[in-house]
């Protein structure tokens, strides 16, 4: 961990210090989460099921999962919606007002990929437009459950089920999904 | 009152989901993951009913979509592998999973999962590719998408 910094890093080592530090995030933040929750366009679907989290049945806190009203105080940035243009301001702000290191969540069709909204000259159509994203929850809205799974992920207490994580929901190979992809796609979050 | 409060809530007991520790069931009839029989689906034919469907378009066939520039999906990049095939591409991102994909298949080769587990690190571990040719159907793995 504590090696020296190297004068002519490759690819490949800041590949790997990266990835470290990923990990040490993860670590810092697997015990307690402090999560701010932005809506930039959203239909209010995903907030229902949002909110559902810190109801009795599903009950987030017990993971050490909490929501804060101030994004000084948060771990973790929840994003719905298709990034309006109107929201895409007040959406930096309050990334910029988190404390590093910090995470970002895109909840919901809209946010993962623009869903039924899609680009226009009033949406940015995908959150990775604006802001580098740790964790997509795909979904329509995405349950709480899939909303847990999702927050797990991105502080490492769970796996990925889909590609590289070799889900086969139908049993065989003949699956759609689970599609061994020969590379790990080279589609970061941030687009040039 | 409060006496039977207590027996109530005792009679209750926990209600609280313990989903990451067990799995969970969604109950019947919940939408989650689609997913496509390559075996019978007749892409390669000329049938394009899913694609035709899809409210978000995350269904697409690189055929159609074939010189096509940013319409703020995803650019569908032709498979070079895809001779003669076509492409299927399904982005789990943009899918609302509304099940009209199912419906509108003549040969029940889409079906929906109650899969909800499909948070994912990468944009492109959603989107998902069969190339489909018109002697048997092949599952091969396909390019990587380019980011538009």
């Amino acid at each position: 961990m504590n090696q020296l910094p190297l004068l002519n890093p490759t690819d490949g080592d800041i590949e790997r210090a990266s990835e470290q530090i990923r990990e040490m995030v993860r670590r810092l933040f697997k015990r307690s989460l402090h999560i701010r929750h932005v809506d930039a366009g959203s239909c209010n679907a995903c907030e229902s099921e949002i909110k559902q989290l810190t109801s009795p049945y599903y009950d987030l806190h017990r993971l050490g999962i909490f929501f804060t009203t101030s994004p000084r105080h948060a771990d973790l940035l929840l994003v719905t919606g298709p990034i309006t243009r109107a929201m895409e301001a007040p959406l930096l702000r309050t990334y910029e007002a988190m404390p590093d290191p910090r995470l970002v969540v895109a909840v919901g069709a809209c946010a993962c990929d623009g869903g039924i909204f899609g680009r226009s000259c009033l949406t940015n159509g995908r959150l990775s437009r604006v802001l580098p994203v740790d964790v997509l929850i795909p979904g329509c809205p995405p349950t709480p459950f899939a909303l847990i799974q999702g927050l797990l992920l991105a502080v490492g207490r769970a796996e990925q089920k889909m590609r590289q994580g070799q889900i086969q929901p139908s049993g065989d190979n003949r699956a759609i999904l689970g599609t061994p992809s020969p590379t790990p796609n080279g589609f970061s979050g941030v687009e040039s | 009152m409060q006496i039977a409060w207590l027996i109530r809530g005792l009679r209750t007991g926990v209600v609280t989901t313990r989903y990451p520790r067990e799995p969970e069931t969604l109950p019947r009839g919940f939408r989650g993951l689609p997913v496509l029989d390559v075996d019978r689906c007749h892409a390669a034919d000329g049938c394009n009913d899913c694609v035709q469907a899809c409210l978000p378009r995350a269904i697409t066939l690189d055929a159609e979509t074939r010189g096509q520039g940013d319409t703020g999906r995803e650019s569908f990049a032709v498979s070079e592998e895809a001779g003669g095939g076509v492409l299927l591409r399904l982005n789990y991102g943009a899918c609302i999973m509304c099940g009209l994909c199912v419906a509108a298949c003549q040969s029940t080769a889409i079906t929906m999962t109650a899969d909800y587990e499909l948070a994912v690190r990468q944009p492109g571990d959603l989107i998902c590719a069969a190339t489909l040719r018109d002697q048997g159907a092949h599952h091969e793995s396909t390019a990587s998408p380019e980011p538009n």
